[in-house]
């Protein structure tokens, strides 16, 4: 009977429903990342969750009932989640690392990060969202909803840009701002990536 | 002769129970759904279920194409039939007995100036060439279809639907196997009903456990990368059309439909990554052992 059991519950559900587990540490780091505290501890140790929840899931995914064709995709997937944790973890320590010297490109910055870290956030929960549905139809939707989402951080990251060129800085402080802007912007990279992934292989399972 | 003869039929179904059942539960092998030992069994089951219900059924193809019993002869035609399958599991071909055997009775029934039903014979080609082509130009609509019927609704419990339809379809594509494949060899033997159901049921699980090995990773792995749905559907496609053949008393290659139906699967995706390499070598190995077998039983019967 246990084989009945194992293919009725099926293996991938399982999967996603614990892939989502890295999603809520993303959630939660993001919400410790808004704070804009320069003692990152917290957020260290939430990265280091998602590494031992991955570590946790590619063990099952390899070792477990999934098919060989999905082993990959699936594994590029929790990848990904965890890139999105990495990527909130890069900016808390880049943003801790270095404080403007001039107040108003300061306040400039921690505007865009305010409203990077507003859409990281609305990102996160479509994506939680999406891997307990039970629909493809709602989950082409909150994908395009995510990539919606991407789209407007473009935005902020190109007006960072192009505010980082038109200031006349030292080196540190273009760098610093550059970086900033682009480890936000790969914390919703890896946000549409997962949704994606997450799509393709709910596609295959069924066609 | 008659031991030396159920020797061979013991040898023979062992070998074509390993040749095929990956044929049958490698789908669910491969994709995990089951383990490796319980889709083995259901291979078993289903190959005995098959040959004890209707593994009679093919004796009226036998018939057209052997109609006098010359325990010599085939002898001769297991023989043969064993050297060949034991060459083709050297470089793991997924070779079809039902063509081989076929091949070589006709061969005899022709050499030995018999009585051949020809329309029978002509019943058998038009099926090896026409249900391939049907296995393979269904699988697009069917495909389409249902991949639009399961894009509603709830699709975990869709899921895990089709999983267990595709071990309900495994287990019936062993059945027919049995019923066909292996019936082709049990309804030729003139031993008694339950004699040669128990010889064949040993030999069944002899060769599904020990044999099947090459099979199962070259299906699985080299042809396509097998999705549950394209499994589910080949799978039934492939079992329906040999059933059909089973009722009609002929004999129809499993190897044949299913991998037509799994290269039928390749070709309706828009975008595709197909090895053409492995279906040359099959369809190559499918025409020369049909040929071959022929040749061999006729100059044998000659002699």
């Amino acid at each position: 009977m246990s084989f009945l059991k194992d293919f009725l519950q099926g293996g991938e559900e399982g999967i996603f429903r614990m892939c989502n587990r890295i999603v809520e540490l993303a959630i939660k780091a993001n919400a410790e990342a808004a704070k804009l505290d320069k003692d990152i501890t917290k957020i260290h140790e939430i990265e280091e969750n998602s590494d031992k929840v991955v570590f946790e899931i590619a063990n099952l995914i390899t070792s477990g009932g999934i098919a060989p064709n999905l082993i990959d995709d699936m594994l590029a997937l929790i990848d990904k989640e965890d890139g999105i944790v990495d990527a909130i973890y890069n900016f808390s320590r880049e943003y801790a690392r270095y404080s403007l010297k001039d107040a108003k490109a300061e306040a400039k910055v921690k505007e865009a990060i305010v409203k990077m870290n507003a859409f990281a956030d609305k990102a996160l929960q479509l994506l939680h969202k999406m891997q307990s549905s039970d629909s493809i139809i709602e989950v082409k939707k909150l994908r395009s909803e995510i990539e919606l989402i991407e789209e407007q951080g473009d935005e902020v990251k190109d007006a960072l840009f192009d505010y980082a060129y038109a200031q006349e800085k030292d080196f540190k402080d273009f760098y610093h701002t550059f970086e900033i802007a682009h480890l936000l912007d790969d914390v919703l990279d890896n946000c549409e990536d997962s949704a994606d992934m997450y799509l393709t292989i709910l596609s295959s399972l069924i066609s | 002769m008659l031991v030396i003869l159920l020797a061979l039929f013991f040898v023979l179904i062992a070998l074509v129970s390993g040749n095929n059942l990956s044929a049958c539960t490698g789908a669910i092998i491969g994709s995990r759904i089951t383990s490796k030992r319980m889709g083995i069994a259901i291979a078993i089951a289903g190959f005995v279920a098959g040959l004890a219900l209707e593994g009679t059924f093919l004796k009226r193809g036998i018939n057209a194409l052997m109609p006098v019993e010359n325990n010599l002869l085939l002898s001769e035609a297991f023989a043969i039939a064993i050297a060949i399958f034991l060459l083709a599991h050297r470089f793991r071909v997924p070779l079809s007995l039902t063509i081989v055997f076929t091949g070589m009775l006709a061969g005899f029934g022709f050499g030995m100036g018999m009585n051949v039903n020809a329309l029978f014979i002509a019943l058998i080609a038009a099926f090896w060439i026409v249900v391939p082509l049907v296995s393979l130009f269904t699988m697009k609509p069917l495909l389409h279809y249902f991949t639009r019927k399961l894009r509603k609704g709830h699709l975990w419990k869709k899921v895990s639907q089709i999983k267990l339809w595709l071990v309900i379809i495994s287990f019936f594509t062993s059945f027919t196997l049995g019923a066909n494949t292996l019936g082709l060899l049990f309804a030729s033997v003139p031993f008694s009903y339950w004699y040669k159901l128990a010889t064949a049921a040993l030999a069944i699980i002899i060769g599904s456990i020990f044999l099947s090995e090459g099979e199962l990773r070259r299906l699985g792995n080299e042809i396509v990368s097998i999705r549950y749905l394209n499994a589910l559907l080949s799978q039934a496609v492939s079992a329906l059309e040999v059933e059909a053949a089973t009722l009609l008393g002929v004999p129809l290659s499993n190897t044949q439909t299913f991998t037509a139906s799994l290269y039928g699967v390749g070709y309706s995706y828009k975008a595709r990554l197909m090895q053409r390499k492995p279906a040359y070598v099959i369809v190559s190995i499918w025409l020369a052992s049909v040929l071959l077998s022929f040749l061999v039983a006729f100059m044998l019967a000659k002699l």
